[in-house]
């Protein structure tokens, strides 16, 4: 036992400047280790360990090794941390082909681009201004000030300029076209589609409407009818729906919100020829008033006309929905 | 190949691997990872990586009176050494795929 002790005590001598508190850790039960070896080996400690110098040298340099575990890491390095991983699976995910990862290493300085353009979208958001079509000097100025700043990045993180400088000059310049053009065609449908028309497809009651027969008081089919919302807005059914199952038969001119419309089925959906006379049946309304019941005009009838008011009320009658036929 | 440097890089992974199985005291983690074929650890550098992994915190420990021999300290993995177990995993099979496919590309020439 006595080996122990004195394996222990030159090991505590090799440690003696480490600071007291990790000093401790480290030789908390150097004894109960070196029984356990004593006890499995016959032979001298330094026989199996190495001289206590050297088992010293090596506890301190496992102790203290420069990378430890981080329980917490900052920020920096989550950061880094995930941009590295990106990276390795953006390399996995590239062809190895040369020829590919040549277009790719051209094509960076669109993203650059389009990420500067993004960027100075957001700046101008966040400064009171609205996500959209940029507009003004301050809006210009911060365009190019992102584009350019993250063109620097770009070119500074993956390290050297892109071979071919016309090439990425002309690339970037159609980017930023490309962009502008976006945005621009998405700014003027938005303001094609908001101030005059108020399309019915976003699950409201009248999604899925393509015709609506406004009868009067008493029971007579309106023709021409005017509809519009609490803003003013002309209310038009989905003219997508309309157009994909129907021709409409209403002569020209037509405003888009006048109901009802002469709307006639296709023959079949692949079929776009209309079938001729075959309008649309009407139903009657449930809202009218209990004393005076409208008239269903017959299903597979003409179109409802004001010239044909109705004088046998059915109110049980089961109407045909106006379903185009369904197609082979 | 001197395994003994390589060790030095993937000693914390290895250790935790075992303490992941189950909860051991220090010359039991030395015994266990030299069953499992690593021969050339040393006994102080498992020591010194089990007091490392503690003090950052990736382990417990607990002293279990033995007794005939001296008490043992066990060290078990707690939540923050499985994070960093799986943490390490993945980096190795990472490096370990990487430097096979370099072989590999290698020996074929």
């Amino acid at each position: 036992m006595s080996t122990v002790t004195d394996y222990a005590a030159a090991v505590r001598a090799a440690l003696a400047d480490v600071p007291p508190a990790d000093r401790a850790e480290l030789l908390e039960d150097l004894e109960e280790h070196l029984a356990e070896v004593a006890a499995e080996h016959d032979g001298p400690l330094a026989e199996r360990l190495g001289t206590p110098e050297s088992y010293a040298a090596e506890l301190r340099a496992a102790y203290s090794q420069t990378a430890p575990v981080k329980p917490r890491r900052g920020l920096r390095a989550r950061i880094a941390d995930a941009d590295r991983r990106v990276r390795e699976t953006a390399e996995r995910l590239v062809p190895a082909n040369p020829a590919a990862r040549d277009v790719l290493h051209d094509l960076r300085p669109v993203w650059w681009v389009a990420r500067g353009v993004f960027a100075a979208l957001l700046v101008e958001a966040f400064l009171g201004g609205h996500l959209g079509y940029p507009r003004g000097v301050r809006a210009l100025f911060l365009l190019l000030v992102c584009v350019s700043v993250s063109f620097w990045l770009g070119r500074r993180a993956r390290g050297g300029a892109p071979r071919h400088v016309a090439a990425v000059l002309g690339l970037a310049a159609l980017t930023l076209v490309a962009v502008f053009g976006f945005l621009g065609l998405a700014v003027t449908s938005q303001e094609r589609a908001m101030p005059g028309v108020y399309h019915v497809d976003d699950g409201s009651p009248l999604s899925g409407t393509v015709n609506i027969y406004p009868y009067s008081r008493d029971g007579k089919p309106l023709k021409d009818v005017l509809l519009y919302d609490q803003n003013g807005t002309p209310i038009v059914l989905d003219p997508d729906r309309v157009a994909w199952s129907y021709t409409d038969l209403t002569p020209a001119p037509a405003l888009p919100n006048a109901y009802p419309k002469a709307l006639c089925e296709y023959r079949d959906t692949w079929d776009l020829e209309p079938v001729e006379g075959t309008l649309v049946p009407a139903c009657p309304p449930d809202a009218a008033p209990p004393d005076v019941v409208p008239a269903a005009p017959a299903p597979t009838d003409a179109a409802p006309s004001p010239e044909t008011p109705a004088d046998t009320p059915s109110p049980t009658s089961t109407p045909t929905p106006p379903t185009p036929t369904p197609s082979p | 190949m001197d395994t003994t440097q390589l060790l030095k890089g993937v000693l914390d992974v290895a250790v935790l691997a075992v303490l992941d199985e189950r909860d051991s005291y220090g010359y039991e983690v030395v015994r266990r990872l030299r069953e499992a074929g690593l021969e050339d650890v040393g006994d102080a550098s498992v020591y010194g990586t089990l007091r490392r992994l503690f003090k950052a915190g990736a382990l417990t420990s607990y002293v279990v009176p033995s007794e005939e021999g001296p008490h043992r300290k066990y060290y078990g993995l707690n939540a923050t050494g499985r994070t960093t177990l799986d943490g390490s995993r993945a980096t190795w099979r990472r490096f370990a795929r990487t430097m096979d496919g370099l072989l590999d590309h290698t020996e074929k020439r």
